[in-house]
């Protein structure tokens, strides 16, 4: 084995083309990497710029009413995740603005593909690009010209009657076209681990880890697929035209429609129903600003017999904080529902995309590579959902304020003081930990390791036949 | 050989291929499956038009019978007075849409990045939450929308590729080359031939295709001329493909090289030229988080209102010189009300909020020039832009329709405060008048 590796990488190393080939593939490689890293830099400090330009604008306001404030809000800005220089994945087209105010719950605006012309159908030139894409390519041709040589040449014959094993002779090619997709791809992760030293965490060093991993293997698949093509079609055409295809219906075929696939198999509603629907639940909840009568009366005897009072204006608080806090509690009842329905929803799609990617593991690896990045729907999600929790919270202790901070029932020029906005606590985002990433992931890993298996099992099942 | 021996003998070649025969299924099943989307896509969004346009009417329809009760509104909602302009003009319910062209049913674009229905009210602008995309999976739109110029711009090339590649290849690897030479004279208008035979078979499939779907989705006589400068685009863009090809297969590598080189110019120019582009573009100008513009909706409106009366008037009457004509143009301050007077601050902010708008669009439309400056070398991505703006699907269609929901507004604010300072008396007449005025 040692010698058929050697031997090949002799040959690769006297074919100028490929030494031509490889040092521009090994530059764009460097480049990508480092513009991927520099776009995440830059988008991480415009991120905090307008997270402490949009706090110091919070912290400034003027003492005013508690419930004033709420409906000025405040907006959170989404985290660019430190692997985003890898692999973006929907961070391109979801927006990182998010405005936080009572009453309703908001989505992400202002996303990167809506504030230009489309310049890619492909994405940015990622390393997560080359990598899925053009790495494969090149090994696909590596591999097949390797082994379509042997046989054309009749040096396979020589090999065999020299006491080799063709099993062997195949494996030793897959291993050696493998290893240089790892050279290849180490050199990627490598760059991504020490361009950004300086933030580097044990999260991103693992996930980094994982990548590898993922990559590795889904290497392996397209190396032993090739060979076994190549070793097993009569004509080099028809094995090169199999690859090339498979090569085609994985990258660029099979995701999208199956993207498009699970959209109809699990219809979302469209703005206009999902508004609708929001605004029929909500308005048989209470109203803060606009309570009807018989709801009102059931929350106005509740805190009247809480305090022993027989008026709204006799309580020592502001029940008019109560009521506001009742509508948010209300609304969030039903954002619950229908935002949770709707993510359940997306879930539903994305198990339909992993799903059907068992005839395509690039799916697969696809899927992996950007949720260990940090840039999938189940991140975003994440985001979404603690940025939510976060303005619940906020929301409340405006409520609390102005219910219980001191004013009495009605009295809206009543102001909270600085000090008590400078003390609401800013968010903090903390990613999902990479344990719990695994469990939206793992179908996506049993699909890259059955379709291994498959590779190795191909190759062994290889008989040269004279 | 005659030009019909090369027709026949390419047919022939082909359908004793199977993977070719494959690839040209794949193919179709791509591209009914891409029209098929963007025909749904089309037809989905006439669907919402029409309720979102059925509840507006439904809207208007209850402000003429509480105006011609001598009602003020609803009930439940005791403030609203459709008697006065502000709610008048607010219950004639302004929404402006933008109507997917025919051509969408080809051409997806960039229609899912973008909201398509806006109701305009006096604080409307152009970045409002509810001028939202409509939701989908993100994971499913950053993979982008397989639409029939996808199908054509990027798969095409390669169903070419497959097509082609044994083209003079076979033969050179068969060593057969030397003898075609002897027998014709010289190789390369053989290859041409051969060429240009299957790049008349590709031609007539496309049209068929595009006939045949632009016929069973109705959009043959309404897309008009645009749909035959699409057929003329889409197939001088394979010949444009069909003449590489023949200038790299004239080379005479051999099937294998000849097959990894086209797939590799198609990795440049699809993959590798528009992806570099983009991430060039992104770092140069990066997702604009829209602080501005934040901060000209939150902190903005505080210093227009904090201005004197006289102050505000003077900057409204400049840039509206007819609101000096009005009623109350020419009374004292002081007999004013605080509604009219409200409406002169609201209208400044409008005009404050359409520059800030498109100061916006200017910062963006840099991001743009840089991107159409790279269409010498990235053709492919110029030719899918010119493409998506056919079908209106491209961001300039969409920056017009933020620009008109911006300008819509700004009318709106002006017509209001006319009617205001007129101190117009509502009734049923004036009411339909406002509904012509704002659906005009």
């Amino acid at each position: 084995m040692k010698t058929l590796l050697l031997n090949e990488w002799i040959l690769l190393k006297r074919n100028p083309w490929f030494i031509g080939l490889s040092i521009v593939l090994f530059l764009i490689l460097g480049v990508t990497s480092y513009f991927g890293i520099a776009e995440t830099r830059k988008l991480n400090q415009l991120e905090a710029e307008a997270a402490a330009h949009i706090r110091a604008q919070w912290d400034n306001q003027e003492a005013g009413n508690p419930h004033n404030a709420a409906h000025y809000g405040t907006y959170l800005f989404k985290p660019t995740s430190a692997l985003t220089g890898f692999d973006e994945g929907v961070n391109g087209v979801v927006g990182k603005t998010l405005y936080l105010e009572g009453h309703r719950q908001n989505e992400v605006q202002y996303s990167e593909a809506s504030q230009s012309l489309m310049s890619s159908r492909f994405g940015k030139l990622r390393p997560s690009l080359l990598l899925q894409l053009i790495i494969p390519l090149l090994l696909i041709f590596m591999v097949f010209s390797s082994i379509r040589s042997e046989r054309e040449s009749d040096r396979i014959r020589i090999l065999l009657v020299q006491g080799g094993e063709y099993k062997s002779i195949l494996f030793g090619k897959i291993l050696s076209y493998w290893l240089l997709g790892i050279l290849f791809l180490g050199f990627i992760l490598a760059l991504q681990v020490s361009l950004q030293s300086e933030k580097l965490t044990s999260d991103t060093l693992f996930r980094t880890l994982f990548i590898g991993l993922g990559y590795a293997a889904f290497y392996w698949i397209v190396c032993s697929f090739t060979a076994f093509l190549s070793a097993n079609l009569k004509q080099a055409g028809t094995a090169l035209s199999i690859m090339l295809a498979c090569w085609i219906v994985w990258g660029v075929f099979l995701p999208k429609i199956s993207g498009t696939l699970a959209e109809q198999l699990y219809k979302l509603p469209t703005r206009q129903e999902f508004s609708e629907g929001m605004k029929v639940d909500r308005a048989q909840g209470l109203d803060g600003h606009n309570p009807e009568e018989e709801k009102l009366a059931s929350l106005k005897d509740s805190v009247l017999r809480q305090y022993q009072v027989a008026s709204v204006e006799e309580l020592p608080i502001n029940f008019d904080g109560v009521l506001m806090q009742a509508d948010e509690e209300i609304g969030n009842v039903v954002w619950d529902k229908h935002f949770g329905d709707l993510n359940e929803m997306i879930r539903k799609q994305k198990t339909v995309t992993q799903v059907s990617a068992i005839p395509n593991p690039l799916q697969s690896l696809q899927s992996l590579s950007m949720g260990l990045s940090g840039t999938d729907y189940i991140h975003h999600a994440d985001f979404m959902l603690k940025a939510e929790n976060y303005r619940r919270a906020f929301i409340k202790e405006l409520n609390d304020k102005h219910a219980f901070g001191g004013s009495k029932t009605g009295d809206w020029e009543w102001a909270a003081d600085q000090e008590f906005y400078q003390s609401l606590a800013d968010f903090s985002y903390q990613s999902i930990p990479l344990n719990q990433i695994f469990e939206s992931l793992w179908s996506d890993i049993l699909i890259l390791f059955g379709w291994m298996i498959g590779g190795i099992l191909l190759i062994n099942s290889s008989k040269f036949h004279l | 050989m005659s030009f019909t021996n090369y027709l026949r003998w390419e047919w022939i070649n082909f359908i004793r291929s199977p993977y070719k025969i494959i690839a040209v299924l794949l193919f179709l099943v791509a591209a009914g499956f891409a029209i098929s989307n963007g025909n749904s896509l089309r037809s989905k969004q006439l669907a919402t038009l029409e309720k979102v346009e059925t509840e507006a009417q439904k809207m208007r329809e209850s402000a003429k019978e509480w105006i011609l009760a001598g009602k003020t509104g609803p009930e439940e909602r005791p403030w609203v007075n459709v008697q006065t302009p502000f709610y008048a003009m607010w219950y004639a319910n302004h929404h402006l849409n933008k109507t997917p062209s025919p051509l969408m049913a080809f051409t997806i674009g960039q229609a899912e990045q973008f909201g398509f229905y806006k109701r305009v009210n006096v604080w409307s602008t152009a970045y409002d939450g509810d001028l939202a995309a409509e939701i989908s999976n993100p994971e499913r739109i950053a993979l982008g929308a397989l639409d029939f110029t996808f199908v054509v711009l990027f798969l095409l090339p390669l169903l070419l590729i497959v097509l082609c590649f044994n083209v003079g290849g076979y033969e050179q690897d068969r060593q057969m080359a030397k003898l075609i030479k002897i027998q014709l004279g010289a190789q390369n208008p053989w290859i041409f031939g051969r060429i240009a035979s299957i790049g008349i078979f590709v031609s007539v499939f496309i049209l068929a295709i595009i006939l045949l779907a632009a016929t069973f989705t109705g959009i043959l006589n309404t897309a008009g001329s645009g749909l035959f400068l699409f057929i003329g685009i889409v197939l001088a863009y394979v010949w444009v493909w069909l003449l590489i090809f023949f200038g790299v297969i004239s080379l005479q590598f051999g099937q294998t090289a000849q097959a990894m080189t086209l797939t590799l110019i198609w990795v440049i120019f699809a993959l590798v030229i528009p992806g570099a582009v983009h991430q060039a573009a992104s770092i140069k100008y990066p997702n604009n988080l829209m602080v501005d513009f934040l901060d000209a909706k939150r902190e903005d409106p505080e210093a227009i209102y904090a201005k004197e009366f006289e102050d505000i008037w003077n900057l409204v009457a400049e840039k509206f010189p007819e609101i000096k004509a009005t009623k109350l143009g020419n009374q004292p301050d002081s007999l004013l009300n605080p509604t009219v007077k409200g409406g002169l601050y609201r209208t400044e902010m409008s005009f404050h909020m359409a520059t800030v708008s498109e100061k916006v669009e200017k910062g963006f439309d840099e991001k743009n020039a840089f991107i159409s400056g790279s269409y010498w070398y990235n053709p492919i991505v110029g030719v899918q832009n010119y493409l998506f703006k056919l079908a209106e699907t491209d961001y300039y269609a969409y920056q017009n329709y933020r620009r008109e929901i911006q300008s819509a507004n700004l009318e709106l604010c002006k017509s209001l405060i006319l009617e205001e300072w007129n101190e117009a008396v509502i009734d049923d007449a004036r009411f339909k008048l406002y509904e012509a005025l704002l659906n005009k």
